[in-house]
């Protein structure tokens, strides 16, 4: 306690007395009634203005409702199976027709987003969170560290990823978890170089100096300053990442390494799409769920774009 | 104010009388090794400070000038151990601190504290007023539960010139000198008794300049601080410093007290840097004899042998190349120089 008196002992000089004598006052023009700009408030304000952004934003937000709300929303049950019904075209039964199982390509449709939107969320989750995790440390460290990390970095760029992630599933075997797990393992090294060329461009900032100054901890700066500052360039990257995780999911899908029948994703409805007749005389197979994965995956780009033009602090307001 | 008394415990924080000495540099010397990209290998050493001596009293303040480049600020910072000196000594004091580590070193970031030049990148753009200048309290420990170290912002706004309502915006929404102010307020926040104030006002408006040079000067009176100023504006040192130490090409090239410097100053650098202040009254404009120095400040990875200065030095003779001027009273002047052949300028001013 006697550390803490130091400072008040000062102040008596000048408790609640408004302007301190002999200390001449700022006399800049201020306006009260101006809210607060906090950061994140211009930003929101300038992604709104994005309106392609804000429309992917809210389609991204509708497609999380319909994920959710599967269950209620589905017609019929995505699983059964009706031998006597296959392939039909669309009719009132059935909006969007069978596929060759005689299931409801509808429901199969609502309940496909619940596999697309958790790999696509988990998996840029946990490759934005490992690759900010390796990316301060190498940012914060320097060093031999950051060599290492960062020429792992590059081999992990330098392979072709897919035929390792479908060899990877073939050995794990094929399910959510499994794809979710592969995909961040080869999608982490995007965010750690991003995360680690910010943590660089924070540290020559004169803010941290005057932190060292105070005699903040090494630790201490990279939580409240390098890591916040890291945040706004990472969710432009993991919205991204989430994108391409969509799209790697519908692609092993499609080869038959993605979930397994008869659970419904997007990739696998267009697993169908692989012959000939179908292609050429069922569109309702694979029209719907080619569409879906199109224009959630162009709606996430969309927002990345707004996020990045939001979250530029070169821009103004 | 008066220094309260305070337990003998905390020694290092009882402020010294006035006058006392509070911090000695001897030969400080930074110097940073140049090294090829690939192979790392040596190249060259670049001696941004070549030992440097400074002493600075309680509640005085002395100007640390020059030109760019002339390793003014990487003398500040290496006062702080902000950036580890390559040889010499900072005495804080009484007690050798450079050779403390980095965990002996942080009771003595209480006592130094530095103010930045640039008030737009010194401030995180994503704290707020209040959390920045809260954050030396919360790294030390001090100013008690969160009530405690709010009442403490709220004073240090206050005392800075600012009203304590705005201490839950952000820095963006202020101008250049509200920022100098919350950098200011940001460094008295450990109650420090020597501030380092580097080039605090020369990214600020002519107008504003004033501004923050008369509220460095109230604070000085009101808590009794040390200041260094680091400047290349010497209208500026003239107005607040009590002594002025010239620096150039890392070296101290002239030392005295205010008046020594302005009026007589004996090295030719010195002359030539004082001969390039304008002058406000236009009536007294005709008697000025400018001396404009020739070529650029030469690289401090291969600076001259001898004087430094020789290479611009329009009295330069032989011996200029072959003998190093130590900073030295050299008889009449009763200052300190770096010259051999230091000549005394009478300057009205």
């Amino acid at each position: 306690m006697t550390d803490d008196l130091r400072p008040d002992e000062q102040a008596t000089d000048h408790v609640d007395g408004g302007p301190v004598p002999g200390i001449p006052p700022d006399q800049s023009e201020w306006d009260d009634s101006l809210p607060i700009q906090s950061p994140w408030r211009i930003a929101w304000r300038r992604f709104k203005r994005h309106r392609l952004a804000f429309g992917g934003l809210i389609f991204v937000i509708i497609l999380v409702a319909i994920a959710i709300l599967a269950p209620i929303l589905a017609p019929q049950d995505p699983n059964v199976v009706d031998v006597s019904a296959s392939r039909n075209p669309p009719s009132a039964d059935h909006l969007l027709g069978t596929d060759s199982a005689g299931r409801d390509v509808l429901s199969r449709l609502i309940f496909g987003s619940r596999v697309s939107l958790t790999v696509g969320v988990a998996a840029a989750l946990s490759a934005a969170g490992l690759g900010t995790l390796l990316g301060l440390l190498a940012g914060v460290a320097g060093g031999w560290i950051d060599a290492i990390i960062m020429r792992v970095v590059d081999v992990f760029l330098s392979f072709p990823s897919l035929m390792l992630i479908l060899l990877l599933v073939a050995v794990l075997g094929p399910s959510v978890v499994t794809i979710i797990v592969v995909i961040a393992f080869f999608e982490w090294p995007t965010a750690c170089r991003i995360v680690r060329q910010m943590a660089l461009s924070i540290k020559e900032q004169d803010f941290v100096l005057a932190a060292r100054a105070t005699g903040s901890s090494r630790w201490r700066i990279m939580r409240k300053h390098v890591a916040p500052g890291v945040l706004s360039p990472l969710t432009v990257v993991a919205t991204l990442l989430s994108a391409g995780a969509i799209l790697l999911e519908a692609a092993l899908s499609f080869l038959g390494l993605g979930v397994k029948q008869p659970q419904a994703s997007w990739g696998g409805m267009l697993e169908e799409a692989q012959s000939l007749t179908i292609l050429k005389e069922m569109p309702w197979l694979w029209i719907p769920p080619g569409a879906i994965i199109a224009l959630t995956v162009l709606a996430i780009n969309f927002i990345g774009d707004g996020l990045r033009d939001a979250l530029d602090p070169r821009q103004q307001m | 104010m008066t220094a309260a008394p305070r337990s003998l415990s905390e020694d290092i924080h009882t402020r010294p009388s006035l006058g006392e000495e509070l911090l000695r540099v001897e030969g400080l010397k930074v110097h940073f090794p140049v090294r090829s990209t690939i192979l790392r290998r040596q190249l060259g050493v670049v001696k941004a400070v070549d030992g440097i001596d400074l002493t600075l009293a309680a509640g005085e303040t002395i100007g640390l000038v020059g030109e760019s480049g002339c390793g003014k600020t990487t003398a500040g910072q290496a006062i702080l151990r902000l950036i580890e000196p390559t040889a010499g000594r900072v005495v804080f004091r009484g007690s050798d601190i450079t050779s403390l580590s980095g965990r002996a070193i942080r009771p003595l970031r209480r006592e130094m504290q530095i103010v930045l030049q640039d008030p737009f990148s010194s401030l995180d753009p994503r704290m707020t007023v209040r959390s920045i200048i809260a954050e030396p309290l919360l790294v030390h420990g001090l100013g008690g539960n969160s009530r405690g170290r709010r009442r403490r912002v709220d004073e240090l706004l206050e005392l800075v010139g600012l009203r304590s309502e705005l201490g839950s915006r952000f820095p963006h929404e202020f101008s250049g000198g509200q920022r100098q102010r919350i950098g200011i307020a940001r460094a008295l926040a450990l109650n420090p008794q020597l501030l380092i104030l580097d080039e605090p006002i020369s990214a600020l408006d002519v107008s504003i300049q004033a501004q923050i040079i008369n509220l460095l000067e109230g604070l000085q009176a009101e808590l009794s601080l040390a200041y260094l100023l680091i400047a290349h504006d010497l209208a500026v040192v003239k107005h607040i410093c009590d002594r002025v130490a010239v620096m150039y090409l890392g070296k101290i090239v002239e030392a005295g007290t205010r008046d020594e410097i302005y009026e007589t100053p004996t090295h030719p650098y010195t002359q030539a840097l004082l001969s390039a202040v304008p002058i406000p009254d236009p009536s007294k404009r005709g008697d000025k004899q400018r001396i404009l120095l020739e070529g650029d400040v030469p690289s401090p990875q291969d600076p001259p042998s001898g004087c430094r200065f020789r290479t611009r030095c329009w009295k330069a003779q032989p011996e200029c190349s072959t003998e190093v001027p130590e900073l030295a009273d050299r008889g009449e002047h009763g200052h300190l120089n770096a010259c051999l052949f230091p000549e005394m300028v009478e300057r009205s001013s």
